[in-house]
């Protein structure tokens, strides 16, 4: 059973994208485009990784990691940051955060070594 | 003549022991008891002396002390507590309160000044010239020394008292201290008897000498004098005479005298005030000269200067203020401005006006002109010799070219930092683009070939966006407005997003008025602008996943000279905080997908052309842009916004 990420971002290429990288390294995925979907899909898909964009319409990201961080069931899935701000003390125990445009390879190597 | 003193309500003992230290003095002594009347004793007494004991409430109903006249002099014995009323008191001259049981010698010292205090009344009373038969002792020449000692006095006086009135005539100071005023008094036979310093210093003359010796020319001789003449006429004179100053130097005066009478009307004395001309005119000139040069000053500052008075009347005004806002003089500063904005609660004026000191502000006034300044104002006091602020000047710096440099500048910065913001979008977007293409070619999979090729063609357009934004922004061009056909644009509008809608699902319905006309503007830059107020309409509708089949409705019609575009979407609507944001630079409901200044440069636009854009929408029930453009051109160069919108 392949390991599932959840890609929360509000720009449909940029899901595309992810959702590309990832599948092409054996990974399953599953997408939400703003904070209040990502709670809703954490919750039914239970993911075993989250990537994280901070600015999005409606409710920013950090305000998702922190209600994230408040379910007991869910706090620890482990969360990367992609965001095109600068925005790393937004979030402070992320995995790893990681600015756009990114290179694929190094967001890959991040992944595998966070979920193997 | 001697001195009564009545001893008031005081007991027996105490009386015992009080009378012989009053009779030490030459006083005699009367005493009244509490029990009897002492209003039968007190109905003449005159200019005497009563020492009073504290006493019971009845002493006072009895009326004794509105009985005596303002000549009695008082001394009341007692404590604060026992004191008559003070409707009582305001009719008596109470001249010491001592202790119940006061000792010999305070109580001595005590008669003996209220003692001298009536001796003097007594002589004042008596006057100068009436024989005083009760005191035959005085001869003719004790009388005529001290009255030269009296008249020495009142010219002593009235020096200094001219000298004070001087010293409250503001700004005047220095001058009226070097005035030399001469005063001097004369007697009948024409003879100084007393003069003041500057009489005696400058003019040499001393008293006993001729009162015409200080005088050249004519009125040197001894019966031309303006003192002769006023001991002959009996009549006030006044004249332009020369005076011999001691330096050598002959100054033309202008001489006042007025004759003092005796009681059988006769002139006795004949008071001389002069003050040379010379002085008085140089000190005019003075004055005209600095006040010219005050006036050049104030008039020359190239800020915006005025003077109010408390309550905010202005008392004048320099030149610059006159020639920016008109000739206000007179008039209430809040009949010409209105403040927009302060940083404190209080004017600067009004601070001023209440410490006295000098204070800054930034002030943003609405003038009656219709514009609005940003101002730095420095307030200062104007306040008398005696310190009371009377006046504050008031210094408008204007600011406003400042302040919209630096909002420019700040816009800049915040431009700058969102474009790399976006271009960091597109970048990934371009990325994206790529490695799906790639990855689709590896697997061959042509439907992630083509979405790498529609997100490639996608980040194209966003480039191209951000570029006509950053152009747009950046460059203040000069409209080139020509006159077009209102439909023909409108259909112009809609070819270009009708690809966009047609893709979304969105329905773009038109309506259009056929007998619009033409109107006249700069279609190259307002067709983008409306452009883009429809693409938002399409993403309000997209992010609105209602039931309601999602539509745009754009119309245009006439009214009253405008041409008005109405944009009306049944998308997701606006919160009453989003409608207050929504033409700010860099707000975006778009997260990273806006560069936030869409809608900032369209109102930019609009307004260019001299028109004016509104909103209105609530949350769920979509949003209406209503733009209204005048059909006369009436563009406004470089924006011509004094303010932020």
């Amino acid at each position: 059973m392949p390991k599932k990420i959840l890609i929360i971002d509000d720009d449909p290429v940029v899901v595309k994208y992810l959702q590309a990288v990832f599948s092409d390294n054996g990974y399953a995925t599953c997408t939400a485009s703003s904070s209040s979907e990502g709670l809703d899909v954490v919750r039914q898909e239970k993911p075993d990784l989250i990537t994280l964009d901070l600015q999005m319409p409606g409710e920013w990201g950090p305000r998702f990691y922190r209600k994230l961080r408040k379910d007991k069931e869910l706090k620890d899935i482990p969360v990367i940051v992609v965001s095109g701000i600068d925005g790393d003390h937004a979030i402070k125990d992320a995995v790893a955060f990681v600015r756009k445009p990114f290179d694929p390879e190094k967001l890959i190597g991040i992944v595998k070594n966070t979920i193997g | 003549m001697s001195h009564r003193v009545l001893l008031l309500n005081i007991d027996p003992p105490e009386r015992r022991r009080l009378t012989p230290i009053i009779e030490t003095l030459g006083c005699e002594v009367t005493a009244v008891g509490s029990d009897e009347d002492p209003a039968a004793l007190l109905g003449d007494f005159g200019d005497g002396m009563i020492i009073a004991a504290a006493g019971p409430p009845e002493f006072e109903a009895a009326g004794i002390f509105e009985a005596c006249g303002p000549e009695t002099e008082w001394i009341l014995l007692g404590s604060e507590g026992g004191l008559p009323s003070t409707a009582a008191l305001e009719n008596m001259a109470v001249s010491a309160v001592l202790p119940p049981s006061p000792p010999a010698a305070l109580l001595a010292s005590v008669l003996r000044s209220v003692r001298e205090k009536i001796e003097l009344r007594r002589r004042l009373k008596r006057g100068p010239t009436v024989p005083a038969p009760a005191a035959p002792a005085f001869s003719d020449a004790h009388l005529a020394r001290e009255r030269i000692s009296a008249v020495h006095q009142v010219v002593e006086r009235l020096s200094q008292l001219i000298g004070d009135i001087a010293r409250d005539v503001e700004g005047g100071v220095k001058y009226f201290n070097a005035m030399p005023y001469f005063i001097a008094i004369h007697d009948s036979r024409a003879k100084v008897v007393a003069a003041n310093q500057a009489y005696q210093k400058m003019l040499g003359g001393r008293v006993g000498d001729d009162s015409c010796a200080v005088y050249s020319g004519s009125s040197a001789a001894v019966k031309d004098c303006p003192v002769r003449r006023t001991l002959e006429t009996g009549k006030p004179q006044r004249s332009r005479e020369l005076v011999n100053y001691r330096s050598g130097a002959r100054v033309p005066v202008i001489v006042h005298t007025a004759a003092v009478l005796d009681a059988r009307e006769r002139t006795e004395l004949v008071l001389e005030v002069s003050a040379g001309t010379r002085e008085l005119n140089r000190l005019r000139q003075d004055i005209q000269s600095s006040q010219q040069r005050y006036e050049q000053l104030f008039d020359a500052v190239p800020s915006y200067l005025a003077v109010l008075e408390r309550g905010y009347y202005f008392t004048a005004v320099n030149r610059a203020f006159k020639e920016e806002f008109g000739d206000v003089t007179g008039s209430h500063f809040f009949d010409f401005f209105e403040l927009r904005e302060m940083r404190c609660a209080k004017s600067p004026v009004q601070r001023t006006f209440e410490d006295g000191q000098p204070h800054q502000s930034e002030l943003v006034l609405a003038a009656l002109n219709g514009r609005q300044y940003h101002t730095l104002a420095w307030t200062s006091p104007i306040a008398t010799a005696a310190g009371k602020v009377v006046q504050v000047l008031m210094i408008l710096l204007d600011v406003t070219r400042i302040h919209r440099l630096q909002n420019n500048l700040s816009e800049l910065g915040l431009m700058i930092s969102s474009i790399s913001h976006s271009i960091k979008s597109v970048l990934t977007g371009l990325d994206a683009g790529v490695y799906l293409m790639e990855s689709g070619w590896e697997k061959g999979d042509p439907e992630q070939i083509q979405e790498g090729l529609e997100a490639i063609k996608f980040m194209a357009d966003r480039i191209r966006s951000i570029v006509f934004d950053v152009l747009y922004y950046a460059k203040e061009r000069e409209l080139k407005p020509e006159r077009i056909d209102v439909v023909g644009f409108a259909h112009n509008v809609v070819e270009s997003i009708n690809k966009r809608f047609l893709e979304s699902g969105v329905e773009l319905v038109c309506d259009f008025d056929p007998q619009l006309g033409a109107f006249e503007i700069d279609r190259g830059v307002l067709c983008p602008a409306l452009v883009n107020i429809l693409e938002n309409a399409l993403e309000a509708c997209l992010e609105n996943q209602s039931q309601k089949p999602p539509q745009v409705l754009f119309r245009a019609v006439q009214r009253e000279g405008q041409v008005i575009f109405e944009i009306r979407d049944n998308g997701a609507g606006m919160s009453e905080e989003q409608l207050g944001d929504v033409f700010k630079m860099f707000y975006s409901t778009k997260g990273s997908q806006g560069t936030g200044l869409g809608l900032y440069i369209a109102k930019k636009i609009v307004s260019h052309h001299g028109g004016s854009i509104s909103v209105t929408a609530s949350p769920g029930e979509g949003a209406c842009f209503r733009i209204a453009l005048p059909e006369r051109s009436t563009a406004i160069p470089g924006g011509g916004e004094a303010c932020e919108p």
